[in-house]
Formats: C-alpha cells, structure tokens, sequence
C-alpha cells in the first residue's frame, strides 16, 4: 500500500497505549527491576518508557523465543504420543519498539518460509504489529545509516516532532491500528517525507555513503585473506553478538527430559561456539577465526546474495557488548575493500 | 514433527559392529517417495535427531534403510541399542538426489570408500532396477578392512553380475582376504577410468577423495562431471538453522550432492 501519514499529539500516546492494551498484547520497552531496559509488558503507561534508547536485546524473541517446545511426547511400550504446541492466537502489538529491532523481522522472514514453511514463527508474525519510534539520535554503536535496509515492512513508525509524532503507515495492519483508535491521529496535510528527511539529518541518521551493501564484491573475494586470522582471531565465542542481534536467527534442536517422556524445544544457537558445525571426525570451522567469518559472511554476503536485505539492521549491540571489542563495521568496511588499513591499523602491525 | 515407523530389522554390517543397517516401515501410510542421494532425519525422543543418507532405493519396496555409523554420540548410540519393533521417526525425505536426469544413457561410475558408501548403494540398485536407462556401470568400493566392507552378500552377487564392474579393494587383507589390497585412488588409476560419456559419484573420507581426484583429472575427467555428497552438522534440515552452509549454500536443501564444478565456486569451507 502507498504510504499514510499522520500526526498523533504527544500527549495522546498514553491513551494510545492504555486503549491498545484492551485488543492487543501490548509489548513496549519497560524497566526491569534491576532498573534494565527490556522489552515487556507494562502493566500502565507510567512504566513505559516511551524513548529511542535501545535495549540490550533486541526484539526479535517476540517472533523467534529464545526457548520453544516444538513437540512434547510421551512413550508407553513402543507407543508414542507426540503433539506439537497448541499455537496461541494474539495479537501482539510492539509499541516503541525501535526502528532497527522492528525492521530485522522483514529480513529473517525469508529464511522461515524460503524452503519450508515454519508455522509457529510464522504464525507469532503474522499476529505481531509494529509501532515503532524513530530515533531522535544515534546510539551508541549503531551503524544504521550505513544500511539501507527497508523499513517498509515496519507497520508504523513515529518520528517524533516538535510537539506531535508524524506518524507512517505502511502496511494494512498499521492501517488497522490507526483506524481503531482513529480519534486519536489528525490527518498530516504537509510534506511529511521532507520532515522526515529533515527529522533524519538532525538525528544523524540519514544514510550515507558508501552504504555496506557495497562491500559485498569485495568480501566475496575476501574469503581467503590472510588477515581473518589476525582481525578474527580474537573472538572468544561467547555468543553474546549473536544473543542481542535482532537478525540472528540460527537455532539447535535439543530433546529435553528422557526417552519416556519430555519435549524437543528450540533453542538460539550461534556459529561462533566451536560445537556449531562440530561432527564426530570433522569440523569444516576449526579455528575460532573461521567461525567469526562465517557470522560476517552470512550477514553480508551470502544471505543477501540468497535473499536480498543484508542480515544486519546496524543497531551496533555486538560492537557495545563484545568483550573483546570486535568492530563488525570496520571488518566489513575493510575485508570488502571500503577502507584500505584494518580496525587498530598499527596495532596489528600494518 | 516426525513420522512414526516401526524398525523391522537390524543388520550388522561390518566385524567391528560399529556400522548398522535399520530397516525402517512406516507405521500409518504408505512409504515416501523419494530419489537416491536423498537423506532423512532419525529421531528417537529423548535422544534427538540425527541427519543419514538413505542406503535403499525406491526401487526396493515398502523399507526404508539407514545405514548408520556409531559415532558414541547420543543418537547413533541409542540407535545401534534398538531392537526390532522398536519406534523409530523420521523426518523426510530432505535434501536433492544423485543427477539422474544427468545419469540417464551415461556411463555411470560409483567410487566409494569407508562407509559413506550407503547412498551410492542405493544409486546402484536404482540403476540395475532401471537398467535400460543407463550405459555402463562400474563400482570401485574400497575399505579399510574386509570386515569393513558394507552389504558383503549383494557385493558377492554384484561380483558375479554382467550388469555391473565391481572393482573391490581393502587397504590391508586378511586371512580370508583373497581380493584386491590398495587404496582407491590407486585403483581408479589402475584401471584407467573412462571419462567418456560418462559421470562419478564419489563419496568417502576427505582423503580418499583428496587423492583420487588429481588421478581423475590426468585421465581427463572434468569437474562438471564429477559429484559428491556431503557431511555437515545439521539441525533443522530445511533450510533455517544456520549450520551446513558452505557459502550461500545450504547443504541440507540445495545439497548434500554437489558437482566439483559447484564446488570450485563456493568457499572452501567443508
């Protein structure tokens, strides 16, 4: 659909959230106790917080749980009862979620239907819709304007004005949202693309050039570089980038109790743990620097190049949290030829 | 979710017994269709899934078998435990086949060590069954031992059949060891495979593989007539779990059969 916009007064977001929670499981960003940002379930608009500071994990458990029961089963003799999970009907609104989180759910939804169709995340997606909130200032590590993924999958996002939020509509469910509460939004009369464009340079994140996208042609020839082994290397594989990506998707499948009776869930998984691709004689990623390639090389060249969008929104959280402060942007930037000296030049002695 | 089959009967293959083959019969409905070079995932609750190459042919009737190695890890170990009339699911069929379409009217060569030999046994019963559509058909078949030899009775009746060449070898003989004693790809060489109008299957361990394609390539085989089947980790066994890629190919959808001219385009990663 041809995209929609209105204003939405600041000081009807409240209304919006209290009147959302009444047809729709209403996920926003909340506070736990220990005073952490998380996605949750604010149980009244006083413990939302209604700001473009991200969290440390992303969204994406909402569509993929981090834990799942696939099929529970049971065992008497050689007879076995086995039932898959009766799928739940809701639908789920995610309101302020952010941009570069809401956005990561149009690029993994090829991966679940390209082969086969996975019904249950499937399923929690179509049910979900997206309220997002631009962001009036770039985070901390974030590289978004060096993406040029689409948010047209993204339902609605508000950009927050001088006094109102322009809000965009994108797709029939944001559509269906706005006209539920349709007394709370004004019909936008000027030119929202140029406010937003406006709103994008003073936040710093408008995109520029060269986009990541253009790496691509270089990594695919960088596979064999010499200097994965230095720059790779000191990955300790903890996971923890592939844990807060909104775009990692990769999962285990694991049998949880004993042969009489329990369940087979699914669980995250991430290729830079050395039991990833591990078999009984053979391992084809032997070296940790090799698995920390693969993580790079799936999100900027071969899952563009089977599927279009970059496995990457840029929200930058497997820069802030990697321990051992392994910059993704400047590995791409230089294995795919965007910048001639590595991340640390002088450091690795170059 | 699995489908329920009930095991019908175990054979062990090799003296070590550390290779088995499970005949496996649907429990409700009729048995799959399905294509050589195809793989199933084999799931016993409790224990979890394990991906294995189909070593029958649909040509073969109502049974699927597997044969698989005991690898002590938690699926292959409770499986070579199961006695016949145990539950066993399956998962299936997954992945692409041998290229029959290409096959059809060639010469068709089948190189195997070890024990990755089960999904090129049930190309080669798939052949014989359809014998009109192929030209000739030989068989090198190497192992490390005698006892480690996989379907030693068929590979008796296959020595004594017009319908195939059967080159048989094993690194080191033994008493009753009256056969051939090398590694194939010394073989290969010896016998001076024929590239002409023809195609090879080659599975077996990295470094039988290693070594026999240089000798292919002196007797003038090219890459694009040369395919292989795989072995990675997988999970999912569709497409999505992330862990058998080589490049942007998943080897569980796209593969596990591959050409080397495929092959040469991807990352050396396998």
């Amino acid at each position: 659909m041809a995209a929609e916009y209105y204003r939405l007064n600041k000081d009807k977001v409240g209304e919006l959230f209290e009147r959302a929670r009444a047809d729709y499981d209403v996920v926003a960003k909340t506070r736990d106790a220990n005073g952490n940002l998380v996605y949750g379930r604010p149980a009244t608009f006083d413990d939302v917080a209604f700001v473009d500071e991200q969290p440390p994990m992303s969204a994406k458990a909402f569509a993929l749980p981090q834990t799942e029961t696939l099929v529970r089963y049971e065992r008497e003799d050689e007879k076995i009862r086995a039932e898959g999970p009766e799928a739940e009907a809701r639908d789920v609104l995610l309101f302020g979620v952010n941009i570069c989180d809401a956005a990561a759910f149009d690029i993994i939804d090829h991966v679940f239907k390209w082969d086969y169709l996975d019904d249950p995340y499937l399923g929690r997606r179509a049910d979900a819709t997206l309220f997002a909130l631009a962001c009036a200032a770039v985070q901390q590590d974030c590289f978004c304007d060096r993406i040029s993924y689409a948010e047209d999958g993204v339902d609605t996002v508000a950009y927050p004005l001088e006094g109102y939020y322009l809000v965009k509509v994108q797709t029939e469910k944001g559509r269906k949202l706005v006209e539920r509460y349709h007394d709370l939004f004004d019909a936008e009369d000027g030119d929202a693309e140029a406010a937003i464009n406006t709103f994008r340079e003073k936040a710093g994140t408008a995109k520029k050039e060269p986009l990541l996208e253009s790496a691509r042609a270089g990594l695919e020839k960088a596979f064999e570089h010499a200097d994965w082994e230095i720059l790779a290397s000191t990955c300790i594989g903890c996971g923890i980038c592939t844990y807060t990506c909104p775009t990692c998707h990769c999962f285990d499948i694991q049998d949880e109790g004993s042969a009489i009776a329990g369940r087979r869930l699914r669980t995250w998984d991430h290729c830079t743990g050395r039991t990833f691709t591990a078999m009984p004689a053979h391992q084809p990623r032997d070296r940790q620097y090799k698995r920390y390639r693969q993580r790079l090389l799936h999100k900027f060249w071969y899952y563009p190049e089977r599927f279009g969008p970059l496995l990457c929104t840029g929200c930058g959280r497997c820069i802030t949290y990697c321990p051992v402060k392994i910059n993704i942007k400047e590995l791409v930037e230089y294995f795919g030829g965007l910048k001639d000296t590595p991340p640390g030049g002088a450091r690795h002695g170059k | 979710m699995p489908v329920p089959a009930t095991l019908e009967r175990v054979v062990v293959e090799t003296t070590a017994a550390d290779l088995k083959s499970f005949y496996l019969k649907f429990k409700d409905g009729p048995r799959w269709d399905y294509l050589p070079g195809q793989f199933a995932e084999l799931s016993l609750y409790g224990y979890g899934e394990s991906p294995i190459g189909i070593a029958s042919s649909p040509t073969e009737g109502e049974e699927l078998t597997f044969t698989v190695f005991n690898t002590e890890g938690k699926v292959t170990r409770a499986l070579h435990r199961l006695a016949p009339g145990a539950a066993v699911g399956l998962r299936g069929p997954l992945g692409n086949t041998w290229p029959l379409e290409e096959l059809r009217g060639k010469n068709v060569t089948v190189i195997g060590g070890g024990f990755a030999f089960t999904t090129q046994r049930s190309l080669i019963k798939y052949v014989l069954a359809n014998r009109k559509d192929f030209a000739d058909l030989t068989v090198v078949y190497g192992a490390r031992s005698p006892g480690a030899l996989l379907y030693k009775p068929e590979l008796a009746e296959w020595e004594k059949s017009p319908e195939l060449t059967l080159h048989l070898t094993v690194d080191k003989g033994d008493e009753t060891w009256t056969g051939r004693e090398g590694f194939v790809p010394t073989v290969v060489e010896e016998e001076k495979l024929p590239p002409d109008d023809a195609i090879a299957l080659i599975c077996g361990p990295p470094i039988m593989i290693k070594f026999t394609l240089p000798v292919m390539d002196k007797l003038g085989w090219k890459p694009e007539q040369i395919y292989t089947s795989l072995e990675m980790r997988m999970k999912c066994g569709v497409g999505m779990c992330g862990r058998c890629n080589i490049g942007p190919k998943y080897v569980c959808v796209d593969g596990p059969v591959f050409s080397f001219a495929e092959l040469s385009k991807l990352p050396q990663e396998y």
